[in-house]
């Protein structure tokens, strides 16, 4: 090294003096403002995906109220063609003839 | 001269002046914010919370009903159906009249009618159809007519029409139970409805958050009944045919297990379909005559004034007596059934094969240890057995509104009270039921043993599992065993030799044990009784050594000659020998 650079050296404060950072008033403002909005759209989001659940829900609960009320008119339908009346006026029915005598087999045990 | 001089007065006081002004608004408007926000918070909080809050009550579902099927198990009766109710505000229809044919061509009725309706611009609101199918509904959305608009309500549906409509009853339109089981267990099958607190949008959907408060609705029970569809069909369509063929008002047949008091068929003629309640016009039909309708049986009570005899031990089904074909009872002649003469040494199986009055009015004065004379302790005896044992005069507390509790008269010796216990005894006032009837034959058929007729079988739980409801028994020893197979075989002679004979079947000989009763009308003022018109009533039941069923059958009015016999006993024939192919009952003799 040479004789220059050790005399600069040689008059160098070895220790480093905390930097003195300063915000101006108008730095610090925006910043401030800058977060508030950060904060603010981040609880947007939230609140707005909160709603958006509760549609999702109410679509769901169309979809099963639709699929309860199809189940019931098929239970309906069901009873309906099994119904006394249904299997009186039935095609089968009309081929039937009404039971006469009946004879029943005995059994020796 | 300037009005208002500012000399004199310094820069400092100016600014004061201006703080005082500035600073008194302010201060009013921080008082009345802090007056708002913290004496006034809780009101403004609910007022807020009510702007963007809203409730909804969440209905419940209504508990089914179903019925056994025979051996196949168990078939819905009573189910919920999704329909539409299709309205119109007719500020909004542009085009009544094309509006009208459309809707025709698709749900048919009147275009004239729905013209009508929707022309009627003043008017908001006008219904055009209901229970509109979800398909029809969903065509009707297609063609996107204006003012014209759907919506869904559950209904009551009864898939099997007009099958044991007065049992069951129906429900109306502002959802409770009328007539009938749905009467009787509304309160069971509503459920209660729950509560949705919830914010909300600008369309009124909820949002989810946190705070909504729900309270699930408990949906109501559903239960299966004791009535067998196929012997309640059965029923109704042997009871149609009788009816006709002797040209009566109205009747009723009731089947029963004496086994249990189950109810397997109550008939009812005539009838209506609880889906198209609100068409009926006579309110009659709602009623379940075999619970609500007391009336005087007649002679069938003629069993059980014996059955009192037998048990005490006052006579056996061979003791004799002396019919001097009437006999005076406070001045009055009551005599046998027209027809029937006097003679000595008949029996009391004769008594009933015969239907002899002057013989049960013996057994009535037996009772009292009085052979000539109808005394209190008689009296007494008979209330006793018609009441406490038999259960006449008291409702049986079976599953049904507006059941009747007939009526017995007390025993006393008020002038006159003779003469109405010599009437009761076969049968004259004295009011009952048929299903009081049932039962009672059914303690005799089994034995002694009076069951709680019933129509509950179980209750359906959620997962399809059922929860049996036990038979009740309402007391044991009615009479002793031996009473009640002495009674019963007076009542097969009835069958084979009596007024019964057309209900003997070939095959099932001395198995059917029954009684007739054909009975006067009393008048509605309490005057005397109707001429010329009468109930008939059959009740029986088989077989004797394995009793399956307790049958009865009422015709009111019959147009037709003859009595019980005729009107009533050839459907309770034909309904037993039904029963005993349906029930797999052998005959019991070659």
């Amino acid at each position: 090294m040479s004789t220059a650079i050790y005399t600069a050296r040689r008059n160098q404060n070895l220790y480093r003096q905390p930097t003195k950072f300063k915000l101006g008033a108008n730095s610090a403002t925006l910043i401030i403002i800058a977060i508030i909005s950060l904060l603010a759209l981040l609880y947007l989001t939230q609140v707005t995906k909160t709603g958006v659940l509760g549609y999702q829900l109410s679509d769901l609960s169309t979809k099963r109220d639709d699929i309860v009320t199809q189940k019931r008119d098929l239970s309906v339908e069901a009873a309906r063609l099994q119904s006394i009346q249904t299997i009186r006026n039935s095609q089968t029915a009309s081929r039937m003839v009404p039971v006469a005598a009946v004879s029943y087999a005995s059994t020796n045990n | 001269m300037a009005i208002f001089s500012t000399e004199g007065i310094t820069r400092r006081q100016r600014l004061r002046v201006a703080a005082v002004l500035v600073f008194i608004p302010m201060a009013l408007i921080v008082a009345r914010l802090g007056y708002l926000q913290i004496f006034r918070h809780e009101y403004y909080s609910l007022k807020a919370v009510g702007e963007h809050t809203r409730s909804y009550e969440i209905p419940a579902t209504r508990g089914e009903l179903y019925v056994q099927d025979g051996d196949n198990g168990t078939v819905p009766i009573v189910l919920n159906q999704t329909l539409n109710i299709l309205w119109a505000n007719p500020h909004f229809v542009t085009d009544p009249g094309g509006t009208a044919a459309k809707i025709a061509a698709l749900i048919g009725g009147d275009v004239n009618s729905y013209k009508d309706k929707l022309s009627q611009s003043d008017s908001r609101y006008a219904l055009l159809a209901q229970k509109l199918p979800n398909d029809l509904a969903d065509k009707l959305r297609a063609l996107k007519l204006k003012g014209i608009g759907l919506s869904q309500q559950d209904y009551r549906t009864y898939p099997e029409g007009t099958l044991a409509a007065q049992v069951l009853g129906f429900v109306n339109a502002d959802g409770q139970g009328q007539y009938g089981v749905e009467q009787y267990l509304n309160d069971s099958l509503e459920g209660t409805p729950g509560q949705l607190a919830a914010k909300t949008d600008t369309n009124g959907i909820p949002i989810a958050t946190a705070d909504n408060i729900i309270s699930q609705p408990k949906d109501g029970k559903s239960y299966v009944l004791t009535i067998d569809r196929n012997i309640e069909a059965m029923a109704e369509a042997e009871l149609a045919t009788q009816i006709k063929a002797s040209h009566a008002k109205s009747g009723s047949v009731l089947v029963m297990d004496p086994t249990s008091g189950a109810i397997r068929a109550m008939a009812n003629f005539p009838t209506y379909d609880p889906n198209d309640y609100n068409k009926v016009t006579d309110y009659n039909v709602f009623s379940n005559q075999t619970t609500s309708s007391q009336y005087e049986p007649g002679s069938i009570m003629k069993a059980f004034t014996m059955a009192a005899g037998l048990d005490v031990g006052k006579v056996t089904p061979t003791s004799t007596y002396d019919d001097p074909g009437c006999v005076m009872v406070d001045g009055r002649n009551v005599c046998n059934a027209a027809g029937d003469k006097a003679g000595n040494g008949k029996t009391m199986t004769v008594v009933l094969r015969d239907s002899l009055n002057t013989g049960v009015m013996y057994v009535l004065r037996l009772l009292g240890g009085d052979v000539k004379n109808i005394t209190l302790p008689g009296k007494q005896m008979l209330y006793d057995y018609f009441v406490n044992k038999f259960g006449f005069g008291q409702k049986t507390g079976i599953e049904q509104s507006g059941e009747a509790a007939g009526k017995v008269n007390k025993p006393s010796t008020a002038p006159g009270n003779d003469i109405n216990y010599a009437n009761m005894t076969f049968g004259q006032g004295v009011s009952v039921t048929m299903v009081q009837m049932a039962a009672a034959m059914g303690a005799i058929a089994n034995g002694g043993r009076l069951y709680q007729p019933h129509l509950v079988a179980a209750e359906l739980k959620a997962d399809g599992s059922q929860q049996k409801v036990m038979p009740k028994v309402v007391r044991d020893h009615v009479i002793s065993a031996s009473a009640a197979k002495d009674l019963a075989q007076m009542l097969t002679v009835v069958v084979m030799h009596g007024s019964g004979w057309k209900a003997n079947i070939k095959g099932y000989e001395n198995q059917i044990a029954g009684k007739t009763g054909t009975a006067q009308i009393a008048k509605p003022d309490g005057t005397g009784y109707i001429d010329g018109a009468n109930i008939g009533s059959f009740l029986g039941y088989a077989t004797v050594v394995n009793p399956k069923f307790v049958l009865m059958v009422r015709i009111n009015e019959p147009q037709i000659d003859g009595y019980a016999e005729t009107t009533t006993v050839p459907a309770f024939r034909d309904i037993c020998d039904w029963l005993f192919k349906y029930y797999n009952m052998p005959p019991t003799t070659k």
